[in-house]
């Protein structure tokens, strides 16, 4: 992949990434995971080794699987 | 409820992302910010690049930062214009954390108008009872160590993308001089060490002039003989007539300026512009120069 290729591709998912700020929940979390994956992928050295360390939602002591909605 | 959103990841990732393409854009428009790309180039390559540069904001013992307790580092990022405050956790962390919310450019600011703050040097200068030129030169120093260690990480980065974008990067951060001669290397070394301080360009660009001279008389105290046989070394599969009208034009105009003599008839340099022109022009006959004697020795 050239480089200007790689830029766009990063614009796109930084764009699909931040979509999901506000909706992420149990449906599309794994859709999430992939992005975050993919994203990942993309980058190298310290970028990658920051992002790999950022863990964006944590599950709730009253977790349930059944339970669909969000607090806000 | 069902999962919580940690927002302030969302916000870090933003940045990551965003200078991800910034370095890419970069080295796609092969732009010459130096300045920010080595900056980029540090935090990219270093991955405990803000937890570093928050203990200089902290000022902890041995640095030479002033130190600040946590009333001051509110302070330190109020005063720049930044909403944070200290949450009362570990100084250094807290500041880490701050610092991976910010984007390359807000980073740079805070190094150059909080990190190097004179006053807050003044300050914690009187209160330590020592000297602020020393401390605020240390700093300086310290910091210069901290880039070129972060840049020096192996991680697998290329940091020739780096150099190959201006010389006056590798010329002014990334070369010792090694020559046998050590004053030379001395006045090579201190010139380039006070060209990162605005103030003492100047001085900066006469201790070069100074090593100019120095190195004309390298191989024997006969100025000409020697310089001809630098020249002649210099040459070496380029143009004689071109190296040697370069070295008699630096000379004039070291001559002519009031750069290392201070008769009322030497013409002032007074624009910081032609002081950086000079500057570098110099620099870059004195890199080629030093690279020949090197090369030619070995």
């Amino acid at each position: 992949m050239d480089i200007k290729d790689k830029i766009e591709l990063l614009k796109t998912k930084r764009e699909e990434l931040m979509n999901f700020t506000n909706i992420l929940n149990k449906d599309n979390l794994s859709e999430f995971k992939k992005l975050k994956k993919e994203i990942s992928a993309l980058l190298i050295d310290s970028q990658r080794i920051k992002f790999n360390g950022l863990i964006f939602f944590q599950k709730t002591p009253n977790y349930s699987k059944d339970d669909n909605e969000l607090p806000f | 409820m069902l999962l919580e959103i940690i927002k302030s990841d969302f916000k870090k990732a933003k940045i990551i992302l965003d200078e991800a393409i910034e370095l890419l854009e970069l080295k796609y428009k092969s732009k010459q910010d130096v300045s920010k790309i080595k900056l980029l180039k540090a935090r990219s390559n270093n991955p405990d690049f803000e937890l570093e540069l928050a203990e200089f904001i902290c000022g902890d013992e041995p640095s030479d930062f002033p130190y600040r307790s946590s009333y001051y580092l509110t302070k330190f990022f109020t005063d720049l214009g930044f909403d944070y405050s200290h949450d009362g956790s570990t100084r250094r962390f807290w500041v880490q954390s701050v610092l991976l919310q910010m984007d390359i450019t807000n980073i740079s600011y805070v190094i150059e108008k909080g990190l190097f703050n004179r006053r807050d040097f003044r300050k914690s200068a009187k209160e330590k009872g020592k000297d602020e030129e020393t401390c605020y030169n240390n700093s300086i120093k310290q910091f210069q160590n901290f880039i070129n260690h972060s840049l020096e990480n192996e991680s697998g980065i290329k940091l020739q993308n780096l150099l190959d974008l201006n010389i006056n990067t590798e010329l002014l951060f990334n070369k010792e001089i090694t020559t046998k001669d050590i004053e030379l290397n001395n006045l090579i070394k201190e010139a380039k060490d006070r060209f990162y301080i605005p103030s003492d360009q100047k001085i900066a660009l006469e201790k070069l002039w100074d090593a100019f001279e120095r190195i004309k008389t390298y191989f024997e105290s006969n100025k000409k003989k020697s310089s001809e046989k630098l020249v002649l070394i210099i040459s070496e599969g380029f143009d004689k007539e071109i190296i040697s009208n370069e070295f008699k034009l630096l000379t004039s105009i070291g001559n002519t300026f009031r750069i290392r003599h201070h008769e009322t008839d030497k013409k002032e340099l007074g624009d910081k512009k032609h002081i950086t022109y000079l500057f570098f022009r110099l620099l870059s006959l004195i890199d080629l120069a030093t690279n020949k004697i090197n090369e030619n020795e070995n």
